[in-house]
């Protein structure tokens, strides 16, 4: 069986398995912030790194990204990784030294301050909002400019003809920085300048769904189901309940 | 264009091109690459063509080497030998046409004389030869011999060069294993930087998996300083598809891309058409040669994204994202574009491949030190007396490139330091030139080779200016999505424009250091890690410099505005008002015929007082 | 430009496009040599004849330096930034131009008859500084030079001015 050595203990590994999906296995912590665990790894927040000693090209390499040779030797705690983790602590908390999870994020790593210039951002650029919206086939937003001038936009900084107000930018957003105002009428995806109105369930009248939404549920929905996906949950449940040879459409 | 199938077809199209070279008329080759169109060689052409025309033969050949002495011109006269001409004014150009039409070589402005392409040796009597110019004498022309020598549209004149000989000899005589134990042994290394022995990037990809399995010609050059291959694309497009041709082969792949800048339109024109001759020539497309092999190339341009040369990225940029790297593993070998195996290989790399089959493997390694086999083209550039693009042994030492071949630096200045590798190198100071030019030993000064660029920067160079200047390159290029390379690269960009403004401190010059080598270690991609490297090494040699900037406010080369006063020397001044007249802040004043003064407090220091004036009365300190 | 005109066109770029590497950037530098620019409505229209979501056309028009969102002036004028040029004297010639032609934040003069940009080392390097004025490139570029340049669009007195290395 395959198998590396992590700070010094052997672990046997499964094929595939990245040097971070072992560590998690092995309760051994390594912080991380792009990495998501359905989203796939990108490598780009940089905290998840760990040194390699010798089975792979020597030096500090993100974990979330680095595929679990055989024989691979690494350690996940050396000074240099911890070096490498507070830098890039520091320079999160240059970029925005508000966000409370940066802020402790950092605290964490034994960095309370810097003396680097500051901006004043919320968004660390993880990229796990246009990661998420691509994995939902959307791709409403994405990665606008680059270098520092990098910033996560709908096209043209406008309304979103695409976006569907799923939340799943929302949810995956690990400061805060994607944000939605959700009313009993409508709701705004603040940063994608997008306000969609909620429809009525045809049965109970209660709004709940945005109609792109409601038009993405049927092309996931066989037709005949479309009357039901029409329904709000609460509705949704009753009828299903009610009809004893129906398929299970949620699990 | 005639289909070559056979041995005897390309010997046809070879005599044919034979012909054209032996000349029967006489024949003009103008240096026509971008760099001589730039000083004016396209005007050139038109008067020559309009004074000779009807009674030579006149060529737009690539570039011929001596770029600092553009525009060049290369005279062949029948049974006389060739004699090349720089720089060559138009006025010159009219007296080249008129005594080429008396059957002589004009006197003025001679390089050199040169050997007849075909045929026997002679020498043009009166004229030293070429190979005896300093310019030229140490240098070695093997990937870059066909430059300034053919036209790089003429199949005809390549292959009566030994062009396509390589691809019949594989074809006929080896397998796709032989060839690539033949690169392999050869010891060819990437010549974009990195330095990856080709012959295994090979191998890795032909074993990674099955077909379908591309090639790429990573034509993004982006070093600011660096136009190796724009030469090769410019000026020998043949060899570059040759040499992929016998990749496909070897490789297995159906598939090529050349991957070229934006901002090289005539690489792209030249390569655009030299691919179209070669397709109907049967060179390209399917069963080539009757051998069953198929190879399609497309080329693609690139859009202003020095990133996209990263293997990672460019692939991204092929499959319709932005151009940001990826982790690796897996490696483009492997897993690259479309997840199928990808050998990515730089221009001059893929121009070596044709030379190494014709020459065999004991030729090529002939040249070269032991880690680093063969030649390496490198632009010579900066502040140096004769500039150009150079070919010599990899090894070769810096002091023999800067020294011999470049004359050290013009105009009376004194060479103070060479930057190597473009944004990713160094500076290596002049107390080191004894270090031979290869991977091993550039990479263990601090720098890397990179892709050749050689800068040469004298006392009129800021050190700090000068790291200042390429992190500005490095963060305007970054992608962004690693944050130590965004947000660092952007604090040692702060640091050093406080530090050229006078504002720095000595704290900024440790800081500096340290984020340099976080940044190095903590990086996504080589942009990343290789950024700091001009900070590190003009640190390490010319801190002296850092800290005449932030102990004395004082930039000792002269350069950094902000730390500079201007001023009239009143003994040099004849008071004839050009410079207040071109003074954009109406910072000079003075009645003619008197001293002018200059008020320090409303110049904004731009130079153009001092670039106007004729008689050296302004004073920088 | 009628819109069913430009739709029509649109579609035969998307055509010439579809499935080829590089098919995003190849399509969007067509639409520029077009229109000088990428207008807004175009890249809706390429987006959906390419068959991608507009974000990515986006995203690319963004990330590559190629691309501009804003028409450029008659007058294109492009400043070589590469170190050989930056040693001699690019950014005084960037700063000048700024000055005398008035270029306001987005590289543009107010009536669009000039716009200036910095590039990327235009790889002639050993005729720094370099300058290219509407495609047409100028070596070894001195200040005094740049109105002459810039009026004519042509090098003057060029000769004198190429003979010594």
């Amino acid at each position: 069986m395959p198998e590396i050595t992590m700070n010094g203990s052997t672990v046997e590994v499964v094929p595939d398995e990245s040097v971070l999906d072992v560590a998690r296995r092995q309760g051994v912590f390594i912080p991380t912030l792009c990495h998501h665990a359905g989203l796939g790894a990108y490598g780009a927040c940089r905290l998840c790194l760990v040194e390699v000693e010798s089975g792979f090209r020597p030096g500090l390499t993100a974990s979330c990204a680095l595929p679990a040779l055989d024989g691979l030797v690494v350690d996940t705690d050396s000074p240099m990784v911890r070096e490498g983790r507070k830098l890039v602590a520091e320079l999160l908390l240059a970029r925005a030294p508000n966000a409370p999870e940066i802020r402790s994020l950092a605290s964490s790593l034994g960095v309370t301050g810097t003396d680097l210039s500051t901006k004043d951002e919320t968004c660390i650029l993880c990229g796990r909002c246009v990661r998420a919206c691509k994995a939902l086939g959307l791709e409403a937003v994405s990665f606008a400019f680059r270098g520092s001038k990098r910033k996560v936009m709908s096209p043209f900084d406008r309304t979103s003809e695409t976006c569907i107000a799923c939340q799943a930018c929302v949810t995956v957003c690990p400061t805060g920085a994607v944000t939605s105002k959700i009313t009993p009428d409508a709701v705004e995806m603040v940063e994608w300048h997008t306000r969609q109105e909620l429809h009525r369930c045809p049965s109970c009248g209660k709004r709940f769904v945005t109609p792109r939404m409601q038009t993405r549920l049927h092309q996931m929905t066989p037709d005949d189901q479309h009357a039901r996906t029409s329904l709000c949950p609460s509705c949704r449940r009753r009828d299903t309940a009610g009809d004893q040879t129906s398929a299970v459409l949620f699990k | 264009m005639m289909r070559i199938r056979t041995r005897e077809d390309l010997s046809d199209l070879a005599r044919e091109g034979m012909q054209r070279l032996t000349v029967a008329l006489p024949r003009l080759s103008v240096g026509m690459s971008s760099c001589g169109l730039a000083a004016g060689a396209g005007e050139l052409f038109d008067v020559l063509q309009a004074d000779v025309g009807s009674d030579a033969r006149l060529v737009r050949t690539g570039c011929l080497g001596f770029c600092g002495a553009e525009p060049l011109v290369e005279v062949n006269l029948p049974e006389k030998g060739r004699v090349l001409y720089g720089p060559v004014s138009e006025t010159l150009a009219v007296k080249l046409a008129a005594e080429v039409q008396a059957g002589r070589f004009a006197m003025e402005n001679v390089l050199g004389s040169l050997d007849p392409l075909v045929g026997e040796t002679r020498m043009v009597d009166h004229f030293p030869p070429l190979t005896e110019h300093p310019f030229y004498s140490r240098q070695v022309k093997r990937v870059s011999r066909n430059l300034g020598q053919i036209d790089p549209l003429s199949l005809e004149e390549y292959a009566a060069r030994g062009g396509y000989a390589a691809l019949f000899q594989v074809l006929e005589q080896m397998s796709p294993e032989e060839v690539i134990e033949e690169v392999k042994q050869s010891g060819l290394r990437g010549r974009g930087g990195a330095g990856f022995p080709t012959g295994l990037k090979w191998e890795i990809t032909r074993q990674a998996a099955d077909a379908p399995r591309y090639l790429i010609m990573n034509g993004d050059e982006g070093d600011p300083g660096a136009y190796m291959d724009r030469s090769l694309m410019e000026g020998d497009p043949h060899a570059i598809i040759e040499g992929m041709i016998i990749g496909a082969y070897a490789v297995g792949a159906e598939t090529g891309i050349l991957y070229v800048r934006a901002e090289y339109p005539l690489a792209i024109e030249r390569l655009s058409g030299a691919m179209e001759q070669a397709r109907e020539a049967g060179l390209l497309g399917g069963d080539i040669l009757g051998a069953e092999l198929r190879f399609n190339l497309h080329l693609v341009r690139g859009a202003g994204a020095f990133v996209s040369g990263e293997e990672t990225a460019m692939i991204n940029a092929l499959e319709n994202r932005i151009a940001e790297p990826d982790p690796r593993p897996p490696y483009p070998a492997e897993r690259g574009l479309n997840g199928r195996p990808t050998c990515i290989n730089n221009v001059e790399t893929w121009a070596n491949v044709p030379l190494i089959i014709r020459e065999g493997t004991k030729a090529f390694r002939r040249y070269g030190s032991t880690g680093s086999k063969g030649t390496k083209l490198f632009c010579l550039v900066g502040d140096v007396a004769r500039s150009g693009l150079v070919e010599v042994p990899l090894g070769a030492s810096l002091n023999t490139i800067v020294n011999e071949i470049g004359g050290g630096a013009r105009d009376g200045l004194q060479v103070k330091a060479v930057q190597t590798g473009g944004p990713s190198g160094g500076c290596i100071p002049t107390d080191r030139f004894d270090l031979p030019a290869d991977y091993e030993h550039l990479q263990g000064a601090g720098s890397i080779m990179g892709s050749g660029g050689l800068v040469v920067l004298s006392e009129k160079t800021c050190m700090v200016d000068v790291a200042r200047y390429f992190l500005d390159f490095t963060r305007h290029e970054s992608c962004g999505k690693c944050t130590p390379c965004r947000e660092g690269t952007e604090h040692l960009g702060d640091i050093l424009d406080r530090v050229t403004s006078g504002k720095g401190s000595e704290k900024d010059l440790d800081r500096l250091v340290q984020l340099s080598e976080g940044i190095k270690r903590t990086s996504l991609c080589g942009l990343g890690q290789t950024a700091p490297n001009p900070v590190l090494t003009s640190i390490e040699h010319f801190r002296s410099e850092y800290e005449a900037h932030v102990h004395e406010g004082r930039c000792p080369a002269g350069v950094c505005t902000a730390l500079l006063t201007y001023s009239i020397d009143p003994e040099r001044c004849t008071g004839c008002g050009l410079c207040s007249k071109e003074c954009p802040s109406e910072a000079i004043t003075g009645l003619k015929k008197e001293a002018h003064v200059l008020d320090a407090g409303k110049c904004i220091k731009c130079g153009a007082c001092r670039e106007v004036c004729a008689f050296d009365a302004v004073r920088i300190q | 430009m009628s819109e069913a005109f430009v739709e029509s066109e649109v579609k035969a770029i998307a055509d010439r496009w579809v499935g080829m590497p590089g098919m995003i950037t190849g399509a969007l530098q067509e639409v520029q040599g077009r229109h000088g620019y990428l207008p807004e409505g175009v890249m809706a229209d390429l987006a959906t004849a390419l068959d991608v979501p507009l974000s990515r056309l986006f995203s690319a028009a963004t990330f590559f330096a190629f691309f501009r969102l804003v028409p450029k002036g008659e007058s294109h004028i492009q400043v070589c930034m590469g170190t050989a040029c930056h040693v001699l004297g690019a950014p005084r010639i960037r700063q000048k131009l700024d000055r005398d032609l008035g270029v306001g934040e987005r590289g543009v003069t107010s009536d669009r008859a000039y716009s200036v940009e910095e590039v990327r080392c235009l790889g002639c390097c050993s005729l720094a500084p370099v300058v290219r004025i509407n495609e047409q490139t100028y070596g070894r570029v001195r200040m005094k030079d740049l109105g002459r340049l810039i009026k004519r669009g042509r090098p003057g007195g060029g000769d004198d001015a190429h003979q010594n290395p």
